[in-house]
């Protein structure tokens, strides 16, 4: 072995297999009882607190899901071996253009070819991204064909989402719960927006969401009350209205109340989980 | 095809300064220190997984959501790697750190309601994590300068390509969405009355709100609201020519960050941490260059002993943080006679002892009072310095000197060739 001239690559792809090999056998034979572990609370708390959705999900669920993960981390381990290989070694490099063939471009501190070729890659990752989502119009965060605003607006009429509160000392009054304090760590756009979501949905499976969100939405605005995070009432229930405007462009200050308001749903304080 | 080769070589790696990258890196991590700082990330780990749509990454790699310790713990690690690279201490494990916790710290929010407000500022973070842009205006240029004082870092392709991939994310991201707008609406985006709409609704209901009510104003005039739209087209399609053209340079850069300045004032969003990634548009290599260019008001004379590796260490540290260029350095060793020509009053073993320093006024200080004296025109001192003069420090700063000094030629011999 010691005449070989390729040893260092040999020597070098070994140890990546034998990277790949532990992992296999690590995510095969070791991973799925420690999943198992920590689905039923009997691993390390770290481990054990990662697993939250027992209440919905059997253990195969989480298994299948790690199969996943160790498949891609496989994929990643092999694709990342090639790249070290490749790029370390001679052997492959000869293969690249040769570096005399950008020497003005470099200036007096060239660029070797290992590195060449990772920030080319990178380039070609981040460019082929922000490309790639602009083509097919597929959000890939934090890549983005960026739509926002993109739209034509035709209509005069527009509806937004509100939340008011039922005080528990009161009977009826509602109170309109306007500042994000009530609603963290949601802003109140990333908080409508997701409600609308749900609400204008056609799958009623995400339709049926609503109202979970809405108990979520009470129950945290109690927390934060408790902790002294904002001096709103305590609440014995939230309302989910619909609100809708007229726009009028000759005269846009005038009128700036909504038209229409429909009750969308009402979830209790003691209904909250 | 060579010729292609070489021009995408040519752009990305035409020889730059590290001293352009390096501040570009400081200014950048300062903004997103300032705007992060209050930010608490925490809070997603309480909320309830019915809101939870995992974007692409998150579902992929299936990341998942941690709990609240978990996330300030995250955070707290975050928030001191980004202090890190702004200063350039460990860069590349800080910056690394910084593009890793970011991703799944500014993307958490992102699995319950997407926006792409700060996506950019991620992907900065990823090419600065690839970059070498800690080999000036850091820590770790200080120490590699006390270490190696005849070492600089020289021009290179390494410095220009990172400042250019911003330059590139962000002309892709106004182009993707000028081809988005076109291409849903065509010019009916202009021509209709859509923008007039948006200005009224989103200053109505208090989502949005909007740092002024002006857009109501504006929507009354309906040409305005149509110069608007087709301003804002035609600087979002036209970006990408500041990446060639200097002058196109002056002129899309800042309109686009007076058109994002101009959403926030009359529709209601925010694209502050976008408005940061501008900052690689400024060669601050130049901007350092003609403010050091400025007549020098005042200025400090180092005397130290060439031959001390500790003093040389010194003197490399002190190169590095005189970005005002107001310090001149005299190696006694080699310098004497002008010195004792110029400052008869002077003593070589005196010299040769402590570090001198010279103000403008031909005030003489040594050992610690010299060091307190230098603090004076450097920046990076000026947080110390009112410190160096509460009682006791000059009495403490003294013992520790003479402490040092007194070791120091039996701990260190410099060679004046040894790299």
């Amino acid at each position: 072995l010691r005449s070989c001239p390729n040893r260092f690559t040999l020597a070098l792809v070994m140890c990546l297999a034998g990277l790949l090999g532990s992992w296999w056998v690590f995510a095969t034979k070791f991973a799925p009882g420690i999943v198992e572990r920590a689905y039923f609370g009997h691993s390390w708390s770290v481990l054990n607190e990662i697993i939250t959705g027992q209440a919905t999900h059997p253990v195969e669920d989480y298994l299948a899901a790690w199969a996943g993960i160790s498949q891609r981390v496989q994929i990643v381990l092999l694709v990342v071996s090639g790249l070290v290989i490749g790029i370390t070694r001679p052997e492959f490099r000869r293969w690249y253009p040769a570096n005399a063939e950008i020497p003005s471009t470099t200036g007096p501190q060239p660029i070797c070819n290992g590195r060449l070729l990772t920030v080319n890659l990178l380039l070609a990752f981040l460019i082929g991204g922000m490309a790639y989502d602009t083509v097919t119009r597929r959000e890939n965060w934090p890549f983005s064909p960026y739509n926002m605003y993109s739209a034509v607006e035709r209509s005069f009429s527009f509806s937004h989402l509100r939340i008011y509160g039922i005080p528990a000392k009161e009977q009826e009054r509602e109170i309109l719960l306007p500042d994000a304090i009530y609603f963290r760590p949601f802003n109140k756009v990333q908080l409508y927006d997701s409600l609308l979501q749900a609400y204008s949905s056609h799958r009623p499976t995400r339709r049926a969401r609503l109202k979970d969100m809405m108990e979520d939405v009470l129950r945290r605005y109690e927390v934060l009350r408790a902790s002294g995070l904002h001096d709103g009432p305590p609440l014995r229930a939230m309302r989910l209205y619909e609100l809708t405007w007229r726009v009028n462009l000759e005269d846009p200050y005038a009128n700036q109340k909504p038209v229409d308001r429909k009750l969308i749903l009402e979830v209790k304080a003691d209904s909250a989980p | 095809m060579m010729f292609l080769v070489r021009k995408w070589n040519q752009f990305w790696f035409t020889p730059g300064s590290a001293d352009n990258l390096g501040l570009c890196r400081v200014v950048f991590f300062l903004c997103l220190i300032a705007f992060y700082a209050g930010s608490d990330f925490s809070g997603w780990g309480s909320v309830s997984l019915v809101f939870w749509r995992p974007i692409f990454f998150f579902y992929w790699l299936h990341i998942p959501l941690l709990s609240v310790g978990f996330l300030h713990l995250l955070q707290a690690a975050w928030k001191c790697a980004l202090v890190l690279a702004c200063l350039g201490c460990f860069t590349r494990l800080s910056t690394t750190a910084s593009f890793v916790l970011g991703f799944y710290l500014i993307g958490l929010p992102k699995n319950f309601r997407l926006d792409h407000t700060d996506a950019l500022v991620v992907l900065t973070l990823l090419v600065l994590a690839f970059s070498r842009c800690g080999d000036a205006w850091s820590i770790d240029s200080l120490i590699r300068a006390a270490r190696r004082p005849q070492e600089h870092p020289p021009i290179s392709g390494e410095y220009t390509w990172p400042v250019r991939a911003v330059w590139a994310l962000l002309a892709l991201m106004f182009m993707a969405a000028a081809v988005s707008k076109l291409r849903h609406a065509e010019l009916e985006w202009v021509t209709s009355q859509t923008m007039a709409i948006w200005l009224v609704t989103h200053n109505y209901g208090h989502i949005q709100d909007p740092a002024t009510s002006w857009g109501l104003f504006l929507a009354q005039h309906t040409w305005v609201t149509h110069v608007i739209a087709a301003g804002t087209i035609a600087i979002e399609a036209a970006y990408p020519l500041a990446l060639f053209n200097t002058r196109a340079r002056w002129l899309l850069v800042p309109s686009a960050l007076l058109m994002q300045l101009g959403i926030r004032l009359l529709m209601g969003p925010a694209f502050y941490p976008q408005m940061f990634c501008n900052v690689f548009w400024i060669p601050w290599d130049r901007v350092a260059a003609r403010l050091m260019a400025r007549p020098q008001r005042q200025s400090r004379m180092v005397l130290f002993d060439g031959y001390c590796g500790l003093c040389n260490g010194t003197v490399g540290v002190v190169k590095g943080l005189d970005i005002l260029q107001r310090v001149v350095f005299w190696d006694v060793t080699q310098d004497w006679d002008g010195i004792s020509h110029r400052y008869p009053q002077l003593d070589l073993d005196s010299c040769l002892k402590d570090m001198h320093v010279i103000d403008v006024d031909g005030q003489i200080t040594t050992a610690f009072y010299a060091y307190r004296s230098l603090a004076w025109v450097l920046p990076a001192a000026w947080v110390v310095l009112p410190l160096l003069y509460l009682p006791g420090i000059p009495w403490i700063g003294s013992r520790v000197y003479a402490y040092i000094a007194s070791r120091r030629s039996r701990a260190c011999a410099y060679s004046p060739g040894a790299g």
